[in-house]
């Protein structure tokens, strides 16, 4: 009997964080191409989320294939206040909490990004998508305006193209 | 195999030079309240700093025009070798800072009806006058802030400036919305 999808698949991790994130673009071009908008922009912000997850445990050195549990992903949310961040509420998918998580822990760690507007750039893309992607877009009929399209895609082609340096 | 010496981020003065004067003017003056806020945070590995600076006349501007302005005041304020070790330069307006979870904190007046009408828009003109933003909805003005020290300051000044309010003010912690 073959196994189920669900049961194929391993712990998040990093490795998979970013092979999935190359995915769910991939998708996303199909839909938006068959002008399923709306879907293709949910794939998309999740897309860079699973960006930002993967570079934040980068951070923290974990290994490509470590596992990275609800435990893990909780212990964010409680080191969040220690770094300056107030993270919105205990929801993992709010973008521009594990933007400001990402960019303050980084320092915190001494770790340098390529040029000193990196961190900017990073905020400025977050700003956008977060200003049209929500996880709660799958609850909706509403369908995204092509403009809104091309903005999210603008800025996933940013963290797709610097996803190692974030 | 070339090796080649890359320049590193080097001021633009020609772009916003009229916001970069007045954010420089901000950063000298160092009024207790009011925006632009700025955020400066020393990092002990490194000894980088972040100066993240909250100010609503960023709202027409582009993130890295922002950082760019942000890295010439300060390097006419505090000096080129300080200015170096700015390497998280962002700015926001308000709305954005709290979304980022710069701002958890919220001064606002709890009004009643029998309170002294003047008291409604007293509060109001006072609140922007410190600073609070009608970027989410004008004419409805909401102040936000870093630490819950400040807003108690903040609601010291704004009980002066509206006589007789101090029981009005409320501080309360929230995040992004």
């Amino acid at each position: 009997m073959p196994v189920r999808l669900p049961d194929r698949c391993g712990p998040d991790c990093i490795a998979g964080f970013r092979a999935a994130a190359m995915q769910r673009c991939a998708d996303a071009v199909a839909l938006a191409s068959n002008g399923r908008r709306t879907a293709a922009i949910y794939l998309w912000g999740y897309a860079v989320e699973m960006w930002l997850k993967a570079a934040y445990f980068t951070a923290f050195r974990y290994r490509g294939d470590q596992p990275i549990t609800a435990t893990d992903l909780r212990a964010v949310i409680e080191l969040a206040p220690s770094v300056g961040v107030a993270w919105a509420g205990r929801n993992l998918h709010h973008l521009p909490s594990w933007a400001r998580m990402l960019i303050e822990t980084r320092q915190e760690f001494g770790l340098e990004y390529p040029t000193r507007l990196f961190s900017a750039d990073l905020i400025r893309n977050t700003n956008r998508v977060y200003l049209i992607w929500r996880e709660t877009l799958r609850y909706h009929p509403n369908v995204a305006y092509d403009h809104e399209v091309g903005a999210v895609r603008r800025c996933v082609d940013w963290f797709r193209d610097h996803a190692d340096s974030l | 195999m070339p090796v080649i010496h890359q320049k590193s981020w080097a001021p633009d003065t020609t772009r916003h030079p009229r916001l970069v004067a007045e954010l420089a003017a901000e950063m000298r003056a160092n009024h207790p309240f009011g925006q632009p806020l700025v955020l400066v945070k020393a990092y002990s590995r490194s000894g980088h700093l972040s100066v993240n600076v909250v100010w609503d006349k960023w709202a027409a501007k582009d993130g890295l025009d922002r950082a760019g302005v942000i890295l010439t005041a300060y390097g006419k304020v505090y000096g080129e070798e300080e200015r170096e070790k700015v390497m998280v330069p962002i700015g926001y307006t308000e709305p954005e800072a709290v979304e980022f979870g710069l701002l958890p904190f919220e001064v606002r007046p709890l009004l009643r009806k029998t309170d002294p009408p003047e008291w409604h828009t007293g509060c109001r003109q006072a609140m922007l006058d410190l600073g609070a933003s009608d970027l989410w909805k004008k004419g409805h003005p909401r102040l936000r802030l870093p630490t819950e020290e400040l807003a108690a300051e903040y609601v010291r000044e704004l009980s002066t400036r509206v006589p007789g309010s101090d029981d009005v003010w409320s501080v309360t912690r929230a995040t992004a919305e």
